[in-house]
């Protein structure tokens, strides 16, 4: 399986009154061709400004401050304006957070979506046409509903007519951004579906950004656990779920309740997310471990494979193996 | 009445008129909010009401606690009528019924420190308390609530506390008067995933400790499951099913709890049978109040479910359910 | 927490040169008005000198048509037009609260029947009517105070009121009232604090409407004969044909002046206090 996207050492700072703010620092994971990656975290993570770097979104006061992004061997972070403009859609695309802002309220779907594959295909207006219609289909729409307008969908229709639009011109690798976050159960499990198939169908990449470790864990193949910045774990979905070794993903799992195993007590993270302004050198996890000693404290772990596949950034596991 | 409920709520509804058309074509609609909800809370349990946003569970607690004027039916606690009472009686009765609310960062006024905010209820209801004996119910229940010490945080703004933080605060409010009902409003779905067992585990060891009886909303199946003796699921202002936690998970009869709980306990298995457990039909919140409220997304639907509202049955063991074809359906599983 | 939050407002209003100048006016002006008696070289009430005299180094802005120093009649005007202002200010504010917060928190039919009676007072033309109210009710200082207050409440009181309707919705007003705190608490512990910095600045406005209505009055002949405003000094400048003369120079145009000058000064400090007050402005958190 060939790689799609490899990020290596991202990191991407904020400036504030108060100092930089270190929002993303030393992010490196890759996803392989039709993979899907669950990269989750708890809000305030990063996992939306990794997202924004990799699509070079990020704006003042924010800055990439480092590290390269490989969409296909193509650094994106060194791509020029024109070359991103042919990149977007056609590589990478996103499915964003809210369809309701993503949706122009005055155009109707139809126009939308053509009018974004006319500005990054070759085609005229018929085909497009056409290809709105078969996407729409894909996403379980009537394709003859192109002429309608974003108000005559309901959320979740809304929320598929984004997903078409992210489809609309073929792209290798899209990112969901907590899209199915503010729908019902029922909806979102059949937009989270309608992805995982579309996956398959067309042997997407999909980096799935979401807070919801249950959801991920039952669709992901790969997941890469943020805290505070810092990716403190990434492994196979398998290898999470039964030999996680970072701290952080022990008690992320421990939080949730588990409808098969209701007994089962969960157990909360004891203190709160360090600020990330003016974060000095340290795990940053250090203050809510259990296991913290003197070297969390003055040193930040280096993110490293511990077992093919398995990277994780923890002195504990270094101090057990010798 | 069963001496052991504390809680009975009887065929509660409330209705919002929804005014279309022209000024001169006006025409009104009823839009049920809450339709016909029935359920008793005994001394002690933690009745769970899950359901997706807008199927009415909140209006049902606020009801419940005397926020909003029912369109018709009962609430009994207690052995009172809450209905029936003038304002100084509810006021009264509400020392004994408490509620902890959704928003941690909007429950908490941000103008008042922590030792005013809690105050507040003493002041409401224990009028003839020194300040000083005030002072100290507001430490215990500051340590009651594991922030200690508790003078660390009586003199702070809400803005100086964090989100767990001040849902704890909030659940201090609630348990200061000792009362006997506390009604939950989703009190962890604002917070991060890594507090929110805090304070799951925090409303059960005072459950334990007080004796509390509870009634629990959230929208998550598996948080109702971790908490809950009994789940009621509603959808579209009804109860659709209603049993103990066991049964509800582990032999859902509604179609849509069978949905419910696929989604939450296999993701993959509902990724593979979508079609067996759901159309993708849509809510609709504005339609008539004509059969049953599940039919546009209810992959089993027959004749009646569109013409006739199924009434709730008993499965036995207090498990009941309102669906038409419930006992079709477990013929076709089994 | 408060010495800080007054530090807090002082640094905001510091920083923002518009509502220090606005302050440093009103200032001012309440010197003046306070310091009258020594500042003015005559009592404007006595005939000093003879009829219409230049301004010169004895009467620095000449005399009136009966020989009275116009500059001391200024600076006690400014006592007149300062005094009714900011009470006229007062009353219509504490009037469009009680209406703002009784509609607001009560709704329904009162505030339906409160918001048309806001609407009324607000589409009938102000000058005709206070013109008809002062003459009917005869000029003298309380009824010009009234007569200003009666017509300015309504404004402040659509203010609150929307104010009122948002805190409404807050949630700890909801818990307050769910934990069985009396009406009158609720009001005075959760809605009140929130409603009193907008009807701060609604008062500031107020105020210096008022002063410009009063003025108005005045000219007009509706004001008090007996105290003499910035108003009264223009309806005689007028009546005694200033206007058409030299005259104007010093009769007409130094309370002209004063007038725009305090207005001015009122504008920028309910600006100034509107950035402070405002938490959509403030961003201390």
């Amino acid at each position: 399986m060939s790689t799609v996207l490899s990020v290596e050492n991202l990191s991407t700072f904020f400036k504030t009154d108060k100092g930089i703010a270190k929002a993303v620092e030393n992010v490196s994971f890759s996803v392989d061709e039709g993979e899907m990656l669950g990269l989750i975290g708890e809000s305030g993570c990063g996992k939306t400004t990794v997202a924004q770097s990799i699509l070079r979104l990020i704006e003042y006061p924010g800055k990439v401050v480092a590290g390269s992004v490989y969409l296909n061997g193509k650094n994106l972070l060194k791509a020029t304006d024109s070359d991103l403009t042919g990149l977007r859609w056609r590589e990478i695309s996103v499915i964003p957070q809210s369809a309701m802002n993503a949706l122009n309220p005055v155009y109707t779907v139809g126009d939308q979506i053509i009018e974004a594959i006319l500005l990054h295909d070759n085609v005229n207006k018929k085909e497009a046409v056409e290809r709105t219609k078969k996407l729409l289909e894909l996403v379980g729409i009537d394709g003859e509903r192109w002429k309608s307008y974003p108000h005559e969908f309901s959320g979740g229709m809304k929320q598929r007519v984004a997903i078409a639009m992210a489809l609309a011109c073929n792209p290798k690798l899209v990112i969901s951004d907590e899209s199915t976050t503010g729908l019902d159960v029922l909806t979102q499990a059949q937009v989270i579906s309608l992805i995982k198939n579309l996956q398959k169908k067309m042997n997407l990449s999909v980096i799935l950004i979401s807070h919801d470790l249950p959801m991920v864990t039952s669709i992901c193949d790969r997941i890469a656990i943020m805290y505070a910045g810092n990716l403190v774990e990434w492994a196979s979905t398998e290898e999470i779920l039964k030999n996680a070794e970072h701290p952080y993903s022990k008690a992320l799992l421990n939080a949730t309740p588990d409808l098969s195993n209701p007994e089962r007590e969960v157990t909360s993270i004891p203190g709160s997310v360090p600020n990330l302004v003016n974060i000095p050198t340290c795990c940053r996890f250090h203050t809510r471990c259990p296991y913290a000693f003197d070297r969390c404290r003055q040193e930040t772990p280096e993110f490293k494979e511990i077992k093919p596949g398995h990277y994780v950034a923890c002195f504990l596991e270094e101090e057990q193996n010798g | 009445m069963d001496n052991s409920v504390l809680l009975k709520v009887n065929l509660l509804k409330k209705t919002f008129v929804k005014k279309t058309g022209t000024l001169l074509k006006r025409k009104k609609t009823d839009v049920f909010a809450v339709n016909n909800v029935n359920f008793e809370i005994r001394k002690g349990e933690i009745l769970g009401i899950i359901g997706e946003s807008g199927c009415g569970k909140t209006t049902t607690a606020r009801m419940v606690m005397r926020l909003m004027k029912e369109t018709s039916g009962e609430v009994w606690f207690d052995g009172v009528d809450l209905c029936n009472l003038k304002e100084s009686e509810t006021n009264k009765i509400r020392k004994k019924m408490q509620m902890i609310f959704q928003d941690p960062y909007d429950t908490l006024n941000p103008g008042m420190r922590v030792v005013d905010i809690l105050m507040e209820p003493l002041n409401a209801h224990e009028k003839n308390l020194e300040y000083q004996e005030k002072v100290k119910l507001v430490k215990e229940a500051i340590e009651s609530i594991e922030l200690k010490p508790a003078e660390d945080y009586m003199y702070r703004y809400p803005h100086q506390l964090s989100g767990g933080q001040r849902q704890r605060i909030a659940i201090a409010r609630a348990v200061i008067l000792k009362p006997s009902f506390i009604a939950a409003d989703e009190p962890t779905s604002m917070l991060d995933v890594s507090v929110r067992a805090g304070i799951l585990n925090l409303l059960l060891e005072l459950r334990k400790k007080m004796g509390l009886t509870m009634m629990f909303i959230t929208h998550d199946l598996s948080t109702a499951s971790y908490m809950c003796d009994r789940i009621a699921v509603m959808y579209q202002g009804r109860i659709v099913e209603i049993g103990p936690t066991q049964k509800i998970i582990h032999a859902p009869s509604h179609p849509y709890t069978k949905a419910l709980v696929s989604v939450v306990k296999d993701l993959n298995y509902f990724i593979k049978n979508r079609e067996r457990l759901i159309f993708d039909g849509e809510v609709d919140a504005t339609r008539e109040a004509v059969g049953c409220p599940f039919v546009t997304r209810c992959p089993h639907q027959e004749s009646v479910c569109h013409s006739k509202s199924p009434k709730i049955e008993s499965l036995g063991n207090s498990h009941e359910v309102a669906c038409h074809c419930h006992e079709d359906l477990l013929e076709r599983t089994s | 927490m408060d010495k800080q939050k007054w530090k807090h407002y002082w640094r905001v209003l510091s920083s923002n040169n518009l509502g220090l100048f606005g302050v440093a006016l009103l200032v001012i002006f309440l010197c003046i008005a306070l310091f009258a008696p020594f500042i003015a070289p005559f009592d404007p009430t006595e005939r000093v000198g003879s009829p219409f005299m230049k301004p010169n180094g004895v009467f620095l802005l000449g005399t009136n048509d009966i020989g009275q120093d116009i500059f001391s009649e200024l600076l006690y005007g400014t006592r007149v037009s300062l005094l009714i202002g900011v009470i006229a200010a007062l009353i219509s504010i504490i009037l469009g609260c009680l209406i703002g917060v009784i509609a607001g928190y009560f709704g329904g039919k009162v505030d339906s029947f409160l918001m048309r009676l806001v609407d009324l007072v607000l589409v009938i033309p102000f000058l005709p009517l206070m013109i008809l109210l002062a003459a009917f009710i005869g000029p003298s200082f309380w009824n010009i105070v009234l007569v200003i207050s009666l017509i300015s409440w309504a404004s402040p009181a659509r203010v609150i009121r929307s104010q009122v309707l948002t805190l409404k919705t807050k949630g700890y007003v909801e818990a307050a009232r769910s934990i069985g705190t009396g009406i009158g608490v609720i009001l005075t512990r959760h809605i009140l604090p929130g409603v009193i910095p907008i009807a701060l600045s609604q008062f500031v406005l107020a105020a210096s409407h008022s002063i410009l209505i009063e003025a108005s009055l005045s000219f007009l002949g509706l004001g008090d004969p007996f105290t003499k405003s910035w108003g009264t000094i223009l309806y005689y400048a007028q009546a005694r044909g200033a206007f058409l003369t030299d005259a104007w120079i010093w009769w007409v145009l130094p309370p002209g002046l004063l007038l725009t000058t305090l207005v001015i000064g009122f504008a920028f400090t309910g600006y100034s206090l509107e950035e402070i007050l405002n938490p959509r402005l403030r961003k201390e958190r």
